[in-house]
């Protein structure tokens, strides 16, 4: 079973092709005490973000979210702080795939930014695949692969081998 | 339903007919990564440790690299590279220590040929698509392959990129790129394959072709993918490990967009800090004093770059206080450069030729001073990339390095012949 997505949105990236690097800052990128991440995390543009967000909280980005070249510590700042997902106009390949890998919800949503704004009551209906913004506006999203699906049922990468490949034999799956 | 380049390949892979937007699962022809601390240790973790694989069914699928910190500055890295290299032995896999860059060397041996699907989990594997293959990253994903021999993907829309006409003199493939990305913007191809066309192609150098591949990633690309023609066929021959055929997409294939691209007018261009994507032209940084030049990485560093880059210094040598870093790619480009007297040329120039190696790419080596200005034919210029973000980094061709190597100054290499 999908969790369901339900927050406020802690933040709206509006910058185009958002280097997700940006969120502990280029001189940070290199840190890996989580605790001293998450104190840094989205610093530069709210000194109080790592103290007023909770667990469920989600992020909204603009188009080609994630561009660049992006490194994790970012992302591992803001799962621990809470951060449930990221609903983005799109995002960039090697981005999404990145972070997708860790079961993490990354979807796209054409129209997100212009229509949510930060604390918004968010929810999203994985079987519409429709985001709801402070039960008003309703927005429906790109459809989301089922890989992408099962890595955020199953938890990321490796649970999702496990339990959803690597049971069906090699024969079985076109593997000579 | 008339088929990409892309289509093609996968339709080929998986025994049946796919377009973009379909979701299926495919075989890689190889599974390819480079060692660095995280990745190849952590796939080898997660193999025995946590899916409790302990052997491949296809160990002559993956091929592995040992190109960062390479040779090794410490120990702790040294040790990281004989973890590498003890996974691949047990496991059966074909390993390279010591033969350049992995996207080059594999390309180098003849493990790529059109009409492949080859996979890693770092982006700029793009590169190989100037060979007709798709090359796929799959970044941390890349355990799939490990753990399945398969990969479970989205059949990608594509761009196609229609070239005419030739390049003037001093215009090299950086710039093709840089032209590209200024127009599309870094947007411009998102998640679509950008597949590479037309009359015009014959014209670019395959080394050329290999750079304007490589940067793929900056479009927002997935992967970017070239027709092939006798250039490619060149290259090859005697290296092949499989027959293959050219590949060449269906007349009305289903294209996102098609840009039409007169390679006559392209102009030299650079990207400026602190983004990829941020294309000036030469103009509005003419007379910058740079310190210290960079040619190399896998998005350079080939023959036909260092060809450029005599074309331009001509026995001169580079204005004092400038350090110019001359890498090749592999030590096949760097025997080569002996064999045909361009090293010793190049050194008579005052250029610092070193051994096949990442590591100035990423700032391991030759690493710049607060303050210092940077040109370089590499990937990123990302701040912190060559180990200092309080440095600039500007990208562009060989030829305009070369230019501005002579006068200390960014400097438009088609005043200087």
């Amino acid at each position: 079973m999908l969790k369901d997505i339900q927050g406020r949105v802690a933040w709206v990236f509006e910058e185009e092709n958002y280097d997700i690097d940006l969120i502990v800052g280029i001189d940070n990128i290199k840190i890996t005490d989580i605790e001293k991440l998450k104190a840094v995390c989205m610093t530069d543009y709210d000194s109080n973000f790592p103290n007023d967000v909770k667990t469920g909280d989600i992020l909204v980005g603009g188009r080609n979210f994630g561009y660049g070249h992006p490194h994790f510590p970012s992302f591992k700042a803001l799962r621990a702080l809470g951060i449930a997902a990221v609903f983005a106009e799109s995002f960039s390949p090697g981005f999404y795939k990145g972070e997708i890998g860790n079961g993490f919800p990354l979807i796209e949503c054409p129209g997100i930014l212009n229509a949510a704004k930060r604390w918004d009551n968010l929810s999203f209906d994985w079987d519409t695949e429709t985001v709801v913004i402070n039960k008003q506006v309703s927005l429906k999203c790109h459809k989301i692969p089922q890989r992408s699906r099962d890595l955020i049922e199953f938890g990321g990468l490796i649970p999702y081998l496990k339990e959803k490949r690597l049971k069906v034999p090699p024969s079985e799956r076109g593997l000579g | 339903m008339r088929q990409t380049i892309v289509e093609k390949i996968l339709s080929r892979n998986l025994g049946s007919d796919v377009h973009a937007g379909d979701e299926a699962l495919f075989t890689p022809d190889y599974i390819t990564s480079y060692d660095y601390p995280g990745y190849i240790d952590s796939y080898e973790n997660q193999l025995l440790n946590e899916l409790g694989i302990t052997h491949v069914r296809h160990p002559e699928r993956f091929v592995l690299f040992i190109d960062h910190f390479n040779p090794a500055g410490s120990s702790q890295f040294r040790n990281v590279h004989l973890k590498t290299r003890n996974f691949a032995k047990n496991f059966g896999m074909k390993l390279y220590e010591d033969r350049g860059i992995g996207h080059q060397v594999l390309a180098e041996e003849g493990y790529v040929v059109p009409g492949e699907l080859i996979v890693h989990f770092d982006g700029h594997v793009s590169t190989l698509g100037a060979f007709g293959c798709y090359a796929l990253s799959m970044r941390n994903s890349i355990i799939e392959a490990y753990a399945t021999e398969q990969v479970m993907a989205v059949v990608p829309t594509s761009i196609r990129i229609e070239l005419e006409g030739k390049l003037d003199k001093g215009v090299g493939g950086r710039d093709v790129f840089h032209h590209l990305l200024k127009e599309l913007g870094p947007a411009g191809c998102l998640g679509s394959v950008v597949e590479y066309g037309g009359e015009g192609l014959a014209n670019l150098a395959l080394d050329m072709r290999l750079t304007i591949c490589n940067l793929s990633m900056f479009l927002g690309a997935n992967s970017s993918i070239m027709e092939t023609d006798d250039e490619v066929d060149a290259f090859l021959s005697g290296r092949a490990k499989h027959t293959y055929t050219r590949v060449f997409p269906d007349e009305d294939a289903n294209y996102v967009k098609v840009v039409e691209l007169d390679l006559g007018s392209v102009e030299p261009t650079l990207a400026a800090p602190p983004s990829s994507a941020n294309i000036i032209p030469i103009r509005d940084v003419e007379g910058m004093p740079v310190h210290v030049g960079y040619l190399g990485s896998c998005a350079s560093g080939r023959m036909t770059d260092f060809e450029h880059a005599y074309e331009i210094l001509q026995g001169r040598p580079v204005a004092n206080e400038f350090r110019f870093y001359g890498v090749p790619t592999s030590t096949e480009i760097q025997a080569k450069l002996a064999k045909t007297g361009l090293m010793e040329k190049l050194i008579a120039s005052r250029v610092c030729m070193y051994y096949p190696s990442c590591d100035f790419c990423y700032g391991q080596l030759g690493v710049l001073a607060d303050g210092e200005v940077a040109l370089s034919t590499a990937t990123l210029n990302v701040p912190g990339r060559m180990g200092n973000t309080k440095a600039n980094i500007y990208l562009a061709s060989a030829y305009t390095l070369a230019a501005s190597a002579l006068t200390g100054k960014i400097t438009d290499p088609r005043k200087m012949y």
